[in-house]
């Protein structure tokens, strides 16, 4: 194995994959992009929505007489604010009121007194008319505990006697950052971020060869069949790892940006908003030195598989047609290498689940991601990986050496 | 002296012979012809010479070297042009001839040298820093050429390497290739289109089927027939190959 003519290898396809605007897209700007979107205007987007929302009151239509005790819960109490409007018939109310109410004649004012139902008109295909009725239950059944409240304070009873056992939780890990919806997602964004800046170059570096014919000439030159798969595994590992690194920057770019750009542009108030809403989705980012360090190097590892995994489809294949097609199911497979890790919290501790290829690097990222990152899992992932990729990378060289797969179509 | 030396070389695809007990002799300083007809076997044996094809029997020594066994030394030793070789579009002409400089281990300022040599030579030098991507059929074929000499080796292969040129860029192949021979060199001409074998060639050989059916110079095999062109021996010999291969299937029936 002469490493000098691997990395020539190495480097002419990375100078021609960089001058590839596609790759360049692909591999750059998708995965740099995708993260701020993803942290950023999505939580403003739905900060955003529920400022909308609360400025323009949900219109209510009622018909009758409500009390002024359950009024007040409906127009502004602690639940959202409704904007009460009179109508002559709830049924004919219209389209300009999100539901309808008929309030009965009588209206129970204290425990004790006879039953009556309020009547909500509702539209079922209106998103904003099924959260209203949300509300108004709620406010009813404030307003029913007010008072049963009153009748136990006339009775000499205090009303937190209708409480008499509370919960309080209390986080046992106190690194823990809790349920996060970015550590279970991003260890599949990078997946696919890897994959997909890989797989450019793995079909240009294979199929496109033959194309272009140019492989040839390159296996009637001194470098052996080994070391040219392992030129283009490496070309491959190079733009799918950048493309993964390339999206934790983005991560990191959207960390600074919540952390000083917002508050520098639209003021505190923005910023803290933005982190309210941000940790309300679980797209809250606090990343220590030793959790990039273990997301790094898992990544670094994940890349490795699954750069040998695109590779070996593309080495079989005789056209970018035919290339594309094997290629596609492996996103496929990285998200099902994923589904274990999702569910692992309701199968226990489950050691072996490291030593998986794939699944035990994502399990490492989404640890590292809720600051539960341990060395001997990340070894036990990068174990798995290397085993299965060198697999994969022999079967890649057999693929090679056949003159039935080199010489189709030529 | 002889440069490749192919003892009974035998591949088969499948059912088909593509080459059936093939044995040649090629000495180096001269323009070897490979003449035959489409499908006779030429790319295939060209190509285990090139290390890329694996016989089935037999064996092929380049320069004393056992092509099967010391493919990288064998590859070190020869250059293979052949019809439609691409260029790596997105890197210039200079890139493609460095790229291949560094895999044959030819050091920079060697390439250097060569690279001005041969953009001489080929008449490659206005375009030479262009982005392959935007060469004509002939320009890549240049560029191929160039890159197949750049590490001056014993013997060139030029397979078909003409198809598909115009005027000038065949004629600028012919030149190159009579030039490369006056080096010494040995250059094995494979075509199918005998006016250009006639003008080159020293010594040819046809295959047939898989088999050599002649192996003389090229000014014994035109004297062969009345109007002393190779077209016409070429045709002759062909057809009577083929009367044999008919009248053998027929008695084994």
């Amino acid at each position: 194995m002469r490493i000098r003519r691997i990395f020539s290898l190495l480097k002419m396809q990375v100078q021609a994959s960089m001058r590839d605007r596609r790759t360049f897209w692909t591999m750059v700007l998708v995965p740099l992009l995708m993260m701020p979107v993803l942290v950023l205007v999505m939580p403003l987007l739905m900060a955003k929505i529920g400022t909308a929302v609360k400025l323009d009151r949900l219109s209510v239509a009622v018909e009758g007489q409500i009390p002024a005790a359950l009024s007040a819960e409906l127009s502004g109490g602690i639940l959202p604010p409704l904007k009460l409007t009179p109508v002559e018939n709830a049924e004919k109310a219209g389209d300009k009121f999100v539901v309808a109410l008929r309030v009965p004649a009588v209206i129970p004012q204290a425990i004790g007194a006879h039953a009556a139902t309020l009547q909500i008109y509702v539209d079922r295909a209106d998103k904003r008319s099924a959260a209203t009725v949300l509300i108004i239950e709620a406010a009813v059944a404030r307003y029913n505990q007010a008072l049963l409240a009153a009748k136990l304070s006339s009775l000499g009873i205090s009303p937190s006697a209708m409480s008499p056992l509370k919960t309080s939780t209390i986080s046992a890990k106190p690194g823990e950052l809790g349920f996060n919806l970015l550590g279970m997602i991003l260890p599949i964004l990078l997946s696919i971020w890897t994959l997909v800046g890989g797989q450019a170059t793995a079909i240009d570096t294979t199929v496109g060869e033959r194309e272009r014919a140019t492989l040839e000439a390159l296996l009637a030159a001194p470098i052996s069949r080994a070391e040219v798969v392992l030129g283009k595994y490496l070309s491959v590992l190079v733009f799918g790892l950048s493309s993964g690194l390339l999206g934790l920057c983005g991560l990191g770019i959207s960390t600074l940006i919540m952390k000083f750009g917002v508050s520098h542009s639209f003021g505190p108030i923005a910023a803290i908003a933005l982190s309210a809403a941000s940790a309300k989705l679980g797209l809250s980012v606090s990343l220590s030195l030793a959790s990039g360090v273990q997301i790094a190097l898992a990544t670094l590892s994940l890349a490795s598989v699954l750069s040998a995994l695109v590779l070996l489809p593309c080495i079989y294949a005789r056209s970018y047609k035919e290339a594309q097609m094997y290629v596609a199911p492996t996103a496929i497979l990285a998200m099902l290498a994923s589904a274990p890790v999702q569910m692992k919290d309701f199968f226990g501790e489950f050691a072996a689940l490291f030593w998986l290829p794939l699944t035990g690097s994502i399990a490492c990222i989404s640890d590292a991601l809720v600051g539960n990152a341990r060395v001997g899992d990340l070894l036990a992932a990068i174990s798995g990986n290397l085993a299965l990729t060198t697999i994969l990378l022999a079967l890649a060289l057999w693929t090679f050496k056949r003159e039935a797969v080199i010489f189709r179509g030529v | 002296m002889t440069m490749i030396k192919i003892e009974r070389l035998t591949k088969r695809f499948k059912s088909v012979a593509a080459l059936d007990g093939v044995s040649l002799s090629l000495s180096g300083g001269q323009i070897f012809g490979l003449l035959g007809p489409n499908g006779a076997g030429k790319t295939t044996l060209l190509r285990i010479i090139a290390t890329l094809l694996k016989p089935d029997q037999g064996a092929v020594f380049l320069d004393g070297l056992d092509v099967q066994v010391q493919a990288l030394a064998v590859r070190q030793r020869l250059g293979l042009v052949n019809a439609g070789m691409g260029v790596y579009e997105r890197l210039s002409g200079r890139e493609n001839l460095y790229f291949f400089a560094e895999l044959y281990g030819v050091k920079k300022s060697r390439a250097d040298a060569r690279i001005a040599q041969l953009s001489a030579e080929l008449c490659i030098g206005a375009w030479i820093d262009q982005p392959a991507g935007g060469y004509s059929t002939g320009m890549k074929q240049k560029i191929v050429i160039a890159r197949a000499v750049l590490h001056e080796p014993p013997v060139l292969i030029l397979d078909e390497a003409s198809n598909g040129l115009d005027v000038l860029a065949r004629r600028a192949l012919m030149d190159f290739a009579i030039n490369y021979r006056a080096l010494g060199k040995l250059v094995i001409y494979s075509t199918h289109v005998m006016a250009e074998a006639q003008t080159l060639c020293d010594h040819a050989a046809i295959l047939h089927m898989g088999r050599v059916i002649a192996n003389d110079s090229v000014a014994n095999l035109r004297a062969s027939t009345p109007n002393g062109t190779l077209e016409e021996a070429f045709f002759a010999i062909t057809q009577q190959a083929s009367q044999r291969d008919f009248e053998s299937s027929n008695q084994g029936t």
